[in-house]
């Protein structure tokens, strides 16, 4: 059984082999009929594939149709350079709030830390403490409870005055 | 490549935007029937070749070596030409999705005698591809290989492939 080198074929039609690959592939052709068949079809698709493709029409203005898409482009890369300020200035805006702004955020979150703690005393000592003291601790975290509002209430006014 | 033509290809890398519409002029048949193989569609092919052009315009300063300006512009192409498929590849999935008894166009009909234009858009994205770059564009193999950025061997199994598989879809044999 012979080897039919039908992937040489193609390479070969194409002028793709080496000279050494190019003397096989004719040598073999020249005894198989089933190759020498093969290969003229492939060579008649090939050149119908052309005369279709050939036959196709490109759009007759597309050179015009490319320079108005790069005249439109142009200018809105224009554009957004132009408006690229805009988002800058808006950036530089919410920094300048934050920094403002930040300080009394601090504040507000370390009050509430403050009465949060006073809270958690309050609260362990309604439950743990016995009925001797428990007059003693209530009074203790009230204290601690209105003096911590006091403390956030001052520090709001501070910050909005 | 003649010397007018390189001269072309220069000013428009430097911004001429005369030397541009020329190369235009002289590719846009080429391009378009690459397009018009690949996509199967007209206004497709039209849309993807005016944004191949358009693309090529505004990176053509990233061109080294004028003599490779068409191996350049056919990546170019080449690369629209896929993500436009893969675009309308994932449509196709949706709309299949949304309505599972929609009839499938690409269907072939054994007894059917296909266009060779038919045949081609039958065929897969990889094997299209190699046909319509060596035998309607005109690149040989190294050059291919060099702008899908596959091996020279690849490119001459996948050509020999490729042929086959169009005639099989010629002569109406099953997929
Ligand atoms: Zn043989």
């Amino acid at each position: 059984m012979t080897i039919h080198p039908e992937d040489q074929l193609s390479a070969y039609i194409d002028n793709e082999l080496s000279e050494y690959e190019k003397k096989q592939v004719e040598n073999h052709i020249a005894t198989c009929d089933s190759c020498q068949a093969l290969m003229n079809e492939l060579i008649a698709m090939q050149s119908d594939l052309k005369q279709a493709f050939y036959s196709i029409q490109e759009p007759a203005d597309l050179e015009d149709r490319v320079l108005q898409s790069i005249e439109i482009e142009k200018e809105s890369v224009g554009f957004i350079k132009g408006w690229l300020l805009i988002p800058f200035l808006a950036v530089l805006v919410i920094c300048i709030i934050f920094f403002s702004i930040g300080g009394f955020l601090i504040k507000l979150i370390h009050g509430s830390f403050t009465l949060l703690t006073a809270m958690v005393y309050m609260i362990s000592h309604f439950i743990s403490s016995l009925p001797v003291f428990s007059g003693v601790t209530v009074v203790l975290s009230l204290t601690i409870l209105t003096l911590s509002i006091y403390t956030l209430r001052r520090m709001f006014q501070t910050t909005t005055s | 490549m003649n010397e007018e033509l390189y001269q072309i290809i220069h000013r428009a890398k430097h911004g001429d935007r005369e030397a541009f519409a020329d190369l235009v002029r002289r590719y846009k048949g080429l391009v378009f029937r690459y397009a018009m193989g690949m996509l199967n569609d007209r206004m497709d092919a039209e849309d993807a070749s005016q944004e191949a052009f358009v693309k090529a315009f505004f990176s053509l300063s990233n061109l080294d070596n004028e003599y490779a300006f068409s191996s350049w512009l056919f990546r170019i192409v080449s690369n629209l030409c896929k993500d436009r498929l893969k675009k309308i590849t994932k449509e196709r999935m949706l709309v299949r999705e949304v309505n599972e008894t929609i009839v499938d166009t690409n269907f072939s009909d054994p007894l059917e005698r296909l266009s060779i234009e038919e045949g081609i858009s039958r065929l897969s994205v990889e094997h299209r591809e190699v046909i319509l770059l060596h035998d309607i564009e005109g690149f040989r193999y190294e050059e291919i290989a060099d702008m899908i950025e596959v091996p020279l061997g690849t490119i001459k199994s996948r050509l020999f492939a490729a042929r086959m598989a169009l005639r099989k879809q010629l002569r109406g044999e099953d997929k």
